[in-house]
């Protein structure tokens, strides 16, 4: 019998000065990866923006590092923090 | 600095579809175009494949007016499979307490005035007027009076024939209990007749139950209709006759139909959902379901734990 391997889930948090338009750039990124956002919870809180996203990366854990590489990048363009939490599973 | 509120001038959007890559991406991306900034999110995956999107919109500095993003942003998830309501801030906190259907192409697969057209050997001349009603090309009432005309000496024996014949949409029985359990009541407005229209009330437990009848005389058709369901406002007038009995307001009902017929009760309410919805009433309603999974009208009209965690943050 084989049993299915456990999903792989990457946590984001992003904190910083809000604008419209941060969302789309982040989530366009995932989106480009093809990586399924599973849960995501965020505010805007006395301006400062605060974004947190669990991101199924099962089908290409092998692209974990250039994932979090882009998004390293593309926060400080955008003047946010960001922080990875890598969990096993859920 | 005061905490946020859900003022009028907010929107609440509530995306739902099958889960996939790209979802909020595109939805973000649309409201990013335009300026329109993302206060609150709230999302997740749901009965394992659904996901499920709460965004609390500010669209005071959108480069466009509100009723263009809002047909953009439907033409967008439209797109993508995804299902989509839009709400003033106001209408979405006040909650939903009554839903009303349309019956044939909404709870049953057959627009029973062809089927009773088919008996009566007058099919093709029905169906066409039936087209140009539900389209917005003719007017309701005209069309149904044309249409019951030609079925002038059809006997009553074939209606029984033609009730039995009919198929419930498989979910809706499910749908209806769900919504009766967490307190909705349910009606049925219907400018069809009432042999099917009661039935079907009957069968998935509906509080109410709007619909005309046909006129028989010794035995068969006379072609004449009654009946208060008549007219471009009659399932409007009805919404208004339960939401008045209740002592609830036009803002908490939800009408889900797909017809131009249904137009105007899915515009005056606090919801209006176009359930696999022809042209135009996709156009003009606030929320729009392309599936026939009645799961995802749950999700969107919010009755699922997620709206209540969100509300709750509110």
């Amino acid at each position: 019998m084989v049993f299915p391997m456990p999903d792989k889930y990457l946590v984001i948090i992003t904190v910083g000065p809000d604008r419209s338009g941060l969302i789309a750039e982040i989530t366009s990124v995932i989106a480009d990866f093809d990586f399924n956002i599973e849960d995501m919870d965020q505010v805007v809180m006395h301006g400062v923006f605060i974004l947190s996203l669990l991101i199924n990366i099962s089908h290409a854990v092998e692209s974990l590092e250039k994932l979090r590489k882009k998004l390293k990048y593309l926060c400080h363009e955008l003047g946010l923090e960001v922080a990875f939490y890598y969990t096993g599973g859920k | 600095m005061p905490s946020i509120t859900l003022a009028e001038s907010k929107l609440v959007l509530t995306a739902v579809g099958k889960d996939r890559p790209g979802i909020v991406a595109t939805v973000s991306g649309v409201l990013a175009r335009f300026h329109a900034n993302i206060i609150k999110t709230r999302a997740s995956t749901i009965f394992s494949n659904l996901f499920v999107m709460i965004m609390i919109v500010d669209a005071k500095h959108a480069t466009i007016k509100e009723a263009d993003l809002i047909n953009i942003l439907k033409r967008s998830c439209d797109g993508i499979g995804l299902a989509l309501a839009v709400e003033s801030g106001k209408s979405y906190k006040c909650g939903k307490q009554i839903i009303v259907f349309d019956l044939d192409g909404t709870l049953i697969e057959q627009e029973i005035i062809e089927e009773l057209a088919k008996a009566a050997g007058a099919y093709e001349e029905v169906r066409q007027i039936t087209a140009l009603a539900m389209n917005g090309k003719m007017e309701f009432h005209e069309a149904l009076k044309a249409r019951v005309r030609l079925l002038k000496g059809l006997p009553v024996s074939r209606l029984e024939e033609i009730r039995c014949s009919i198929s419930i949409l498989p979910s809706v029985v499910d749908l209806v209990h769900q919504l009766k359990e967490i307190g909705f009541i349910v009606g049925i407005v219907t400018g069809g007749f009432d042999f099917v229209a009661d039935y079907v009330g009957k069968m998935v437990g509906a509080d109410y139950v709007f619909s005309n009848k046909l006129v028989t005389f010794g035995g068969t058709l006379t072609g004449e209709v009654t009946g208060e369901m008549i007219g471009p406002e009659a399932k409007l007038k009805a919404i208004k006759k339960i939401a008045e009995e209740r002592g609830i307001g036009l803002n908490s009902c939800v009408a889900v139909g797909d017809g131009a017929n249904d137009l105007f009760m899915i515009e005056n309410v606090g919801l209006g959902v176009g359930f696999r919805p022809k042209l135009i009433v996709k156009e003009k309603a606030s929320a729009v379901i392309n599936t026939d999974d009645l799961k995802v009208l749950l999700a969107l009209i919010g009755c699922i734990d997620l709206k209540k965690d969100v509300v709750n943050r509110i």
